[in-house]
């Protein structure tokens, strides 16, 4: 027996229940698979008819993030709690739209090698990008920790995408200075990339980029841009 | 005569109502609140009208909602109503249009989707079953993407040969099927291209929305993504009306339910310049088939105006004079009940209007 909680806002599919007793066992997929089934409202807002997570719907195993574990395939255990919440970006037109573009300038004006370190955009403001690096063992250096070198990349990547975000679309743009401050190692963790820009002129950038996993601060940036 | 309009919002339904030419519009709370409202449709073939509803959840996913009930109750199936086959591999992003079908066949209703699909309903527009002919049509993959996404936002069935459609899309053009859906063709000879090197080709226009003359249902008026196109012979051929226009860029166009030659338009500065024509807040009418259009701003601001109107923010009743309604992006929304000759405020303050459909009840 599995528990699924049910967000608020989807209470008003499932009845008022705020937690559904689920008969599934094995993986996460398995369990939203019997959600379906027996809730469809409710299975059909979580996930899309491809079977996919909807991108802003967030779905933790015992307490976890199931994207930072193996998504679908995440093992879910007897006894177990698969919460289902709302995540906080999403809500707004302007962003949703921009959300779009960010991954658009992701797969179109970047060198091969950078496209495969899977970065995606998670969120943009009027002068901030977030994206995130997603864990892989590739990006592993001797010891297990997440290489340098691939912070270093996504630091200068995000930025690209927060002047982007800033100036309402792709603007070709040159990396001046970037340095960068190591404070934790990575471990089997997605990073959160947040490149915020402390002054955008007519020919320089400026930002300032913080990486977290899991919450803790793992390197800081600061970068310089020509914009050309 | 009691008038329901249906304001779409970027944070959900509205309902205004008013029972007479002169009385103030009852502005309802939001319904599907925090979700995009892209498309509304009215089924006027049913004794009460049937309210339908795109609802599009950033986090939810979109869905269709019906109503019997004039807005007071709201349905949904169990399972999605509109969903791509699973071989597609292709999951619905938005619904932005919603039609019900030609009189001779009284239950079905159309959508159109993003990515660009048409579907359609036998069921009065509670579920949908995709069209695979246009899904499997050889120009699909290389139909591109506009800035609000790739999707079908319009749909004109023939109003007496149920063999007729006409969808268009952006950015992919016009194409209509003559034998009932079996076959789709593109239908965009004439219009220009602004962004391809070829200015005319086959299909790849970014159409912003059609509309189909009341009187000659062979009639079409079209905004594209910079032109104003007439077709006189239900898409095959077009030729400019931009002439007596002060821009040819722009997103809405809508048609006289009755009257032969007479439509409404907003136009827009430039593809680059999203703003109202000289910040003017003005409707232009043609009631010569696009010959002339003159401007109609009784009543409406004065002060400088920059707020878009989008494609699916104006729309017409059928009333008699008819009734001519616009929403702009800074949420206000305004109604006309002498066919655009002066106008008055419903709403303001309300999220970014993104579709507005009215009906007579």
């Amino acid at each position: 027996m599995v528990t699924v909680l049910v967000p608020g806002a989807l209470r008003t599919e499932v009845g008022g229940e705020s937690k559904l007793e689920v008969q599934a066992d094995g993986t996460l997929r398995a369990v939203l698979d019997e959600v379906d089934q027996r809730w469809p409202r409710l299975g059909r807002r979580i996930r899309d008819e491809r079977g996919e997570l909807r991108r802003y719907v967030n779905v933790y195993v015992d307490g976890e993030d199931c994207r930072v574990l193996s998504g679908q395939d995440t093992p879910v255990a007897g006894g177990g709690e698969v919460q289902v919440l709302p995540s906080v970006a999403g809500g707004s037109v302007e962003q949703e739209a921009s959300v779009l573009d960010g991954d658009r300038i992701l797969a179109e004006n970047f060198a091969p090698w950078v496209r495969e370190l899977g970065l995606t955009v998670q969120e943009t403001g009027p002068d901030w990008a977030t994206l995130r690096l997603p864990w892989s063992d590739r990006l592993a250096r001797e010891g297990g920790a997440l290489s340098g070198q691939a912070l270093m990349a996504a630091a200068d990547t995000a930025t690209v995408i927060a002047v982007s975000a800033a100036r309402g679309g792709f603007v070709p743009m040159t990396t001046v200075q970037l340095s960068t401050t190591f404070q934790r190692p990575v471990l089997g963790s997605d990073v959160l990339v947040t490149a915020r820009l402390t002054k955008l002129g007519r020919t320089m950038a400026f930002a300032d980029v913080t990486m977290t996993a899991k919450g803790a601060l793992v390197a800081h940036a600061t970068t310089v841009y020509a914009l050309l | 005569m009691t008038v329901l309009l249906l304001i779409g919002t970027a944070k959900g339904l509205f309902l205004a109502r008013r029972d007479r030419v002169g009385d103030a519009w009852q502005v309802s709370v939001p319904q599907f609140p925090m979700t995009g409202v892209y498309a509304v449709g009215v089924d006027t073939r049913r004794a009460t009208p049937r309210l339908l509803a795109a609802v599009d959840s950033s986090h939810f996913g979109p869905s269709v909602a019906t109503s019997d009930d004039l807005g007071v109750c709201w349905r949904e199936p169990e399972h999605a109503p509109l969903a791509f086959p699973r071989e597609t591999d292709t999951a619905l992003s938005r619904v932005w249009a919603l039609q019900p079908g030609s009189a001779a066949e009284p239950d079905v209703v159309w959508a159109g989707t993003q990515p660009s699909a048409l579907f359609r309903s036998t069921n009065g527009g509670l579920t949908y079953e995709l069209v695979r002919s246009l899904w499997e049509h050889p120009h699909r993959t290389e139909w591109g993407e506009g800035f609000g996404g790739q999707a079908i936002h319009t749909i004109l069935p023939h109003p007496t040969d149920p063999q007729r459609v006409l969808v268009a899309m952006s950015t992919g053009g016009v194409y209509r099927t003559t034998d009932g859906g079996e076959t789709w063709h593109p239908a965009n000879s004439g219009i220009r291209v602004s962004f391809l090197p070829d200015p005319f080709p086959e299909f790849g226009q970014c159409v912003h929305k059609v509309a189909r003359d009341g009187e000659d249902p062979e009639r079409l008026y079209l905004q594209n993504h910079h032109g104003v196109y007439r077709s006189d012979d239900d898409g095959q051929t077009w030729s400019s009306i931009a002439d007596s226009l002060p821009s040819d860029f722009g997103f809405a166009m809508v048609a006289h339910p009755r009257r032969g030659g007479t439509a409404w338009n907003f136009p827009i500065t430039a593809d680059a310049l999203r703003f109202p024509v000289d910040a003017k807040c003005r409707v232009f009418r043609t009631t010569d088939a696009g010959k002339t259009w003159t401007p109609q701003a009784y009543g409406l601001p004065t002060a400088p105006f920059y707020p878009s109107v989008l494609r699916d923010a104006m729309c017409a009743d059928d009333n008699d004079p008819v009734g001519v309604y616009f929403g702009s992006r800074t949420g206000e929304v305004f109604a006309s009940a002498d066919e655009g000759d002066s106008w008055a405020l419903v709403a303001a303050h309300l999220p970014d209007v993104l579709s507005v459909r009215a009906v007579r009840i």
